[in-house]
């Protein structure tokens, strides 16, 4: 037990209560499994080859029933950090409402009906990459880096940025140059997103004890580092054109909201409010907002018949 | 006979709950039938 979970008893916490459908669908981290299923549809739909709609449907499912395992693991394992920081207390495990057992017991099913589910229905190859992203997500991430390194999310982002080649996988039964480098865009993506967000919860880090960089490297490194990061994510955003799997639209959203990325950037390099971190709770926001667009425009550029190739898994 | 309607809070969210599983494992039974359905009658293309 760590020195963290020896200090916040959670049999003292707050009275247990009957847990509604509501706070199991939390343990699932809805947002995040939202941004997951989005970047799998993007490498799903840019996959060249046919599946069946059903079968797609099966694919994204299976991803999001995973995702939301992962969710679950994390939330349970987490619980005794959970409840020191603010963003984190109020959800359903540190408010009482569900029991960590619970909380593995429900994830664990999920991971297993997910996987099993993409191996019988979809294929191997889809199955196998899932399971990877939920272990990678559990045991090497929350078990192992998140309260030892500062690279923790930079390591640990691998497994948020896999769904799309999951989603590729799902069609074609393989790998290939287009969903690696979707991947490389989210997770070079990763760091400055959350880098950001630990610049203003820098204390609720601290409390924690989690180990990210403001509060062991000082504001100051960690500013540097996103703007670095910034700029080779801004470079990879540009791949998909090069690789030829971007059309014109793509290359408008990578290049403007590229830009906006970067702006923001170095305006968290020069920020001067260290207390209330104004720019990198902008760059926090427009962050999710241009991982959003790039992989919309290439949905959209897939099904208005924009890009290279054709969009034929959903025709 | 009128059905007994939950009294507390707690009986009324582990109705909730057990009426959502009830739906969601419902949901598995169609969706395995379907996707067998779809892939068998793939296979009998073949």
């Amino acid at each position: 037990m760590s020195a963290v979970a020896q200090e916040t008893d959670l049999t003292a916490a707050p009275e247990l209560r009957v847990a509604t459908v509501g706070d199991y669908f939390a343990l699932l981290k809805p947002r995040v499994m939202s941004l997951v299923l989005f970047t799998a549809i993007a490498g799903l739909v840019i996959a060249p080859g046919d599946i069946h709609p059903l079968t797609a449907f099966v694919a994204l499912l299976c991803i999001a029933l995973g995702a939301g395992a992962s969710g679950a693991l994390n939330m349970a394992y987490d619980a005794d950090i959970d409840i020191l920081m603010s963003r984190t207390a109020t959800r359903p495990i540190p408010r009482g409402a569900i029991l960590p057992t619970d909380a593995y017991a429900f994830g664990t099913v999920f991971s297993v009906a997910s996987v099993s589910m993409m191996w019988l229905f979809v294929n191997p190859a889809a199955s196998l990459l899932l399971a990877f992203t939920i272990g990678f997500y559990f045991f090497v991430y929350t078990k192992w880096l998140k309260r030892r390194t500062p690279q923790n999310i930079v390591i640990g982002g691998l497994a948020g940025a896999l769904p799309p080649a999951i989603g590729w996988a799902a069609v074609t039964g393989s790998l290939a140059v287009e969903p690696l480098t979707l991947v490389a865009i989210i997770f070079l993506w990763t760091p400055p997103h959350f880098w950001a967000l630990s610049l203003y919860r820098a204390d609720d880090y601290a409390r924690a004890r989690i180990p990210m960089l403001p509060v062991v490297a000082g504001k100051k490194e960690t500013r540097k580092q996103i703007v670095i990061y910034s700029i080779v994510l801004v470079l990879a955003g540009l791949a998909p054109v090069a690789l030829g799997f971007g059309s014109i639209v793509y290359l408008a959203v990578s290049a403007l909201l590229g830009a906006w990325f970067l702006y923001l950037s170095l305006a968290v390099l020069r920020e001067r409010d260290e207390a209330r971190e104004p720019n990198a709770r902008r760059l926090f926001g427009v962050s999710i907002l241009y991982l959003f667009a790039l992989f919309a425009a290439l949905i959209a550029e897939q099904l208005l018949g924009l890009a290279p190739f054709a969009p034929m898994v959903l025709g | 006979m009128a059905r007994k309607k939950p009294q507390s809070p707690a009986e009324r969210a582990r109705r909730n709950r057990n009426i959502a599983l009830g739906l969601v494992l419902g949901a598995m039974v169609v969706l395995f039938f379907v996707m067998t359905m779809v892939r068998m009658g793939a296979q009998m293309a073949q």
